[in-house]
């Protein structure tokens, strides 16, 4: 099962789209706990495009493909950001880091997936959930 | 998200259920106003409703504590999911927040 989708850079385009993931995958049989972490990582990863790559530009738009095989989840979501140097986030978990008011979806999504690239400068990252 | 309050032994209960994310984190911060303008000292935030938390409930619930620190109060969170706890662990936040199993734990580490 392929699924995609193209959203404009509005925040409150992600839930509905999510939802729908969400749903499509339940009903393939993926265990709620599973789909906890795919649509935490999902959402995390288009508001990053929205409001970090696109900077909430409604005219460009994000992209999001999700590839359901049974055994994994496989996420791409891209923006039309100029990217970003995705090495070199420091981890909020650190020092006074844990007190900071952002920060936390880049490292959310490396702890709960089990595979996250990023490619193109930074503004498509594929995420793979094993199961 | 659905937040109602009540009181026992002067100790304010916040009860949240449904989604904490980026589309009702702002409510959450503005049911929170009224503590802060209140310098409400003693809160127990009941998570037993909550099915989902993100980044951005996460850091409302930073900011909150610190600005009712500043007024002299504080909240401790009692009764997650273990989804919802495991989100807190991850990211370490179980160390910045004082969290129960249970209500009753919550409020009796107030008295």
């Amino acid at each position: 099962m392929v699924i995609k989708y193209q959203i404009n850079s509005d925040l409150k385009n992600i839930l509905p789209v999510a939802l729908e993931i969400f749903q499509k995958l339940k009903s393939e049989g993926v265990k709620e706990d599973v789909l906890f972490d795919v649509r935490l990582c999902l959402e995390e990863a288009a508001i990053n495009a929205i409001k970090h790559g696109n900077k909430k530009n409604k005219k460009k738009l994000v992209y999001i493909t999700v590839k359901f095989s049974g055994r994994s989840i496989e996420m791409i979501v891209k923006d039309e950001g100029k990217g970003f140097d995705h090495k070199n986030i420091p981890s909020p978990t650190k020092g006074k880091n844990i007190k900071k008011l952002s920060g936390r979806g880049i490292f959310l999504i490396r702890k709960l997936m089990d595979s996250v690239k990023f490619s193109d400068g930074g503004n498509k990252i594929k995420m793979v959930k094993l199961f | 998200m659905n937040i109602t309050e009540e009181k026992k032994d002067g100790i304010t209960i916040c009860n949240i259920s449904g989604e904490i994310n980026i589309n009702t984190s702002p409510q959450l911060r503005k049911s929170f106003e009224s503590f802060v303008e209140a310098n409400t000292a003693k809160i127990v935030v009941d998570f037993s409703q909550v099915s989902y938390i993100d980044s951005s409930g996460l850091a409302t619930f930073i900011e909150l504590l610190q600005r009712l620190k500043k007024v002299g109060g504080t909240f401790r969170i009692c009764s997650m999911s273990q989804k919802v706890k495991n989100i807190f662990e991850v990211t370490k936040l179980h160390k910045l927040f004082e969290i129960f199993d249970s209500r009753e734990a919550a409020l009796n580490n107030f008295l």
